[in-house]
């Protein structure tokens, strides 16, 4: 499947800083991925380049095929991007809102009412149309803004921080918001600081720290690519303390512990040095019996890639 | 309402722009211009009422009723609506809207545009409210109709002029800080405009065969057109500040150089005066040389690291607007103009600096012999810079109907010197219909020539020849970007930008 969104090799400076240095990664229709990244990394100004809102000083955007920066009007028409920050017009409902916006993206007559009607039932707002934007609470401010963005039916949508502030019950009604969405087949970029929430439903990860991107695809292929450690559990038909001292010896394995009557260890490598060491345990006749991956989550993934575990 | 009735409700205005509609909403319902046309109507009707009930009934009572009148609605319109559309468009930069109106299909011209009609509607509406009062006035001894009417006239196109400013000085205020400077300094500039007019709207309605005389006319229309370019100017810097955020890292450092322009040259001309070197020409030339050169060499040397990236994106996309906007009036160009612009009006109203400064720069009721001459080289800066913008235009490549607004500036030029002669043909003045007017260069130069020697046109001949040397690298360096950001794309060439192959890739199946 084509990507819808390209980005490569993207460099911006804001005078000697260098905010965003040759990011590149790809989206793709029906697939969420979430951008990660400390504070100061560049995730938002990456994003507003996506957006057409800043001019990357190098490289590339292309939105379905086409450079973004070449002509920013034709990409805006397939990005729908929602901002961390942004206010609701005074004296304003949220009705008059949508209709504003709408007409703003140039839908017209029957089109317009349609699109409306549609975007107000995916969103939930139906019951909010006569409210006014400013006595909206953050949640629905954020239903509001979604609302306006998928307004065009935009093929991407970068969302920048987009739970930043909600309460538990908001947060998982907008994570429902983005699963409905990607099953629509857009493509999603999410920036967040929750870990674990992203981990819910994300396929992939964009990690970017100081302007770099660390890291990028699937979750779980992500740290294989990269030649992570991957923690192991494993339990055996003898003392559990001899399968630690066995592992102990091994090559790359690291951290072997005795854990809840079973031995737990970091290796280095990819699956076939796994396999090798399940091999080695067998004819060392330790009687492997249980041997399991414990899986990378997203909050240590990130904590590895940016080096900062144990900080 | 049938359902039908309904739908053509709802389709009603789809052809219109969007954000008019938002903003004229918003501003009806909002409490300020509530107050506000509320404060003016209560005023008119105290003022019409009073008036009638006690006023000495004679032939002053009109003209004093029509002189308080027009001050209040004045005050409301000149200075009051365009702060109220400062504000709106400074409140998009403050709560962050601003990025979901770019996304949107309206350009940065169609925002700006949304709200100046904004303020126009209610700058009619206003306007409209207080007819009832101006025809009591037109019931009284010493008020015909044209006086009223050429007030009003007056009040609505200073009011457009003041709101294009207003926005353009908005589209510079990112932060919260020069927010708060730039509102102050516009209420401060807009009040000393509308106080500055005051003593002249006294002589106008006191003498009303003025109104007859073609050289009032003449100035009138000299200054409507000046307006007319200062509005234009002001939009056009709103609107190319609005699609070119890359400016704004440069903002600061060309809103000081602009303000410090306006401000200091006040002191300077200020100082003469106030030590009895009236006629102070050096004090004119100063003026006019701190109000073009500053901006100019700031504005120059703070922009020019972003008008590469700028430039090449454009070109490649092959879009005349921001291009434009950077070539026919660049960065240098357009703080050199808008300074300009203000130092003609505030020179123009001689009356006005009269009373602040205390100078006789002027020997008449409107342009002195000298301000003119001022006035006419500034006028004339401003529109000799188009044409040559127009020619280093001609290194990209256009839409065809782009060329129309890129000729709409300099035909505007045009249109102001034969609509000159246009009123001197009507009004049967000889001179004005023969081409002989302010801004008609021919004549005007051919007149000037003849004080050739004179040191402060010198000076100013001086200064004009600077400014061009200002303008001169930027133009080389617009030329070299032009010719380096067509080259690859004439060769097919691939630009240097990162590899494809060697991407991380996400998602996918």
């Amino acid at each position: 499947m084509n990507p819808v969104l390209e980005v490569i090799g993207v460099t911006r400076r804001f005078g000697r800083l260098e905010a965003v240095k040759d990011v590149s990664f790809t989206l793709h229709p029906g697939t969420v991925t979430g951008f990660i990244g400390p504070n100061g990394a560049g995730k938002t100004t990456t994003l507003r380049m996506c957006a057409t809102l800043d001019l990357p000083d190098e490289g590339e955007v292309r939105v379905a095929g086409r450079s973004a920066i070449d002509d920013p009007r034709a990409a805006r028409r397939v990005i729908g991007f929602m901002p961390d920050a942004f206010g609701a017009y005074s004296n304003t409902t949220v009705s008059e809102y949508i209709d504003f916006y709408a007409r703003a993206y140039g839908l017209r007559g029957a089109e317009r009412r349609e699109t409306i009607a549609s975007v107000v039932d995916f969103t939930g707002l139906g019951p909010l149309l006569d409210k006014e934007t400013g006595a909206l609470s953050k949640g629905m401010k954020q239903r509001l803004c979604l609302a306006k963005t998928l307004l065009p039916d935009p093929r991407v949508l970068l969302l920048d921080e987009p739970t930043a502030g909600l309460d538990p019950r908001a947060r998982v009604e907008f994570r429902d918001l983005v699963r409905g969405l990607a099953q629509l087949g857009k493509a999603l970029l999410v920036s967040s600081h929750i870990l674990s929430e992203l981990a819910e439903f994300c396929d992939s990860v964009a990690i970017v720290e100081r302007g770099r991107m660390v890291a990028a695809g699937r979750i779980d292929d992500v740290g294989g690519k990269l030649r992570m450690s991957q923690k192991v559990r494993v339990r055996t038909l003898v003392e559990c303390r001899r399968t630690v001292l066995f592992l102990a010896e091994q090559h790359g394995v690291r951290d072997a512990q005795e854990l809840e009557g079973a031995a737990v260890f970091e290796i280095d490598g990819d699956e076939r040095h796994l396999a090798e060491l399940l091999a080695a345990m067998v004819s060392a006749g330790l009687g492997p019996v249980d041997f399991a991956r414990e899986s990378v989550g997203l909050e240590d993934l990130f904590m590895r890639l940016t080096g900062r575990e144990g900080a | 309402m049938n359902a039908a009735t309904e739908v053509s409700t709802t389709d009603f205005g789809d052809g219109w722009n969007p954000l008019f509609v938002k903003e004229l909403r918003q501003s009806l319902r909002s409490r300020g211009f509530t107050v506000l046309f509320v404060l003016t109507q209560l005023v008119g009707a105290a003022t019409a009422v009073a008036a009638l009930l006690w006023g000495d009934p004679g032939p002053d009572l009109g003209p004093t009723l029509l002189t308080a009148l027009a001050t209040a609605l004045g005050l409301g319109i000149v200075v009051v609506i365009p702060i109220f559309a400062f504000q709106s468009l400074a409140q998009e930069f403050e709560e962050n809207t601003l990025d979901l109106l770019l996304l949107s299909q309206l350009g940065p011209g169609r925002i700006v545009l949304g709200k100046l009609f904004s303020a126009l509607s209610q700058v009619l509406l206003l306007a409209i409210s207080f007819a009832p009062y101006f025809a009591i006035c037109l019931l009284l001894e010493g008020v015909d109709l044209i006086l009223p009417a050429t007030l009003l006239v007056s009040a609505v196109c200073l009011s457009a002029a003041a709101t294009c400013v207003a926005l353009g000085l908005a589209s510079l205020a990112r932060s919260r800080a020069l927010r708060s400077a730039l509102l102050g300094i516009l209420t401060l500039a807009l009040l000393f405009i509308s106080m500055a007019l005051l003593p002249a709207l006294g002589q106008l309605v006191r003498q009303t065969q003025i109104l007859r005389a073609g050289e009032f006319w003449g100035t009138y229309w000299i200054l409507f057109v000046l307006l007319v370019f200062l509005a234009a100017m002001a939009l056009m810097t709103s609107r190319a500040h609005l699609s070119h955020p890359e400016e704004a890292a440069t903002m600061p450092a060309r809103t000081i150089a602009l303000i410090g322009a306006v401000v200091l040259p006040f002191a300077i001309y200020a100082l003469p005066a106030a030590r009895g070197m009236m006629d102070g020409n050096p004090g004119l030339v100063a003026m006019v040389a701190l109000l073009v050169l500053v901006p100019a060499a700031v504005s120059f040397a703070t922009e020019r690291g972003s008008m590469g990236r700028v430039l090449a994106r454009q070109l490649r996309g092959r879009r005349a607007y921001g291009l434009g906007a950077f070539l026919v009036l660049p960065g240098a160009g357009r703080g050199a103009l808008c300074a300009l612009a203000l130092f003609i009006l505030v020179g123009a109203s001689s009356n006005a600096a009269n009373a602040v400064f205390g100078t006789r720069a002027s020997s008449g009721f409107f342009l002195g012999d000298s301000l003119a001459k001022y006035a006419v080289l500034a006028s004339y800066a401003w529109i000799y810079l188009v044409p040559v913008s127009l020619i280093c235009s001609l290194f990209g490549k256009w839409p065809a109907w782009r060329w129309v607004a890129r000729l709409a500036y300099p035909l505007l030029a045009i249109v102001s010197i034969l609509g000159g002669m246009l009123i001197g043909s009507i009004l049967g003045d000889e001179r004005m219909s023969d081409g002989y007017h302010l801004l008609n260069p021919v004549t005007t130069w051919g007149e000037m020539s003849s004080g050739f020697a004179d040191r402060g046109v010198r000076a100013l001949f001086a200064i004009a020849a600077a400014m061009t040397l200002f303008m001169v690298p930027r133009w080389i360096m617009n030329v070299r970007e032009v010719l380096r950001a067509t080259a690859p794309a004439a060769s097919g060439a691939a630009r240097p930008v990162g590899s494809t192959a060697s991407m991380p890739t996400t998602g996918g199946n």
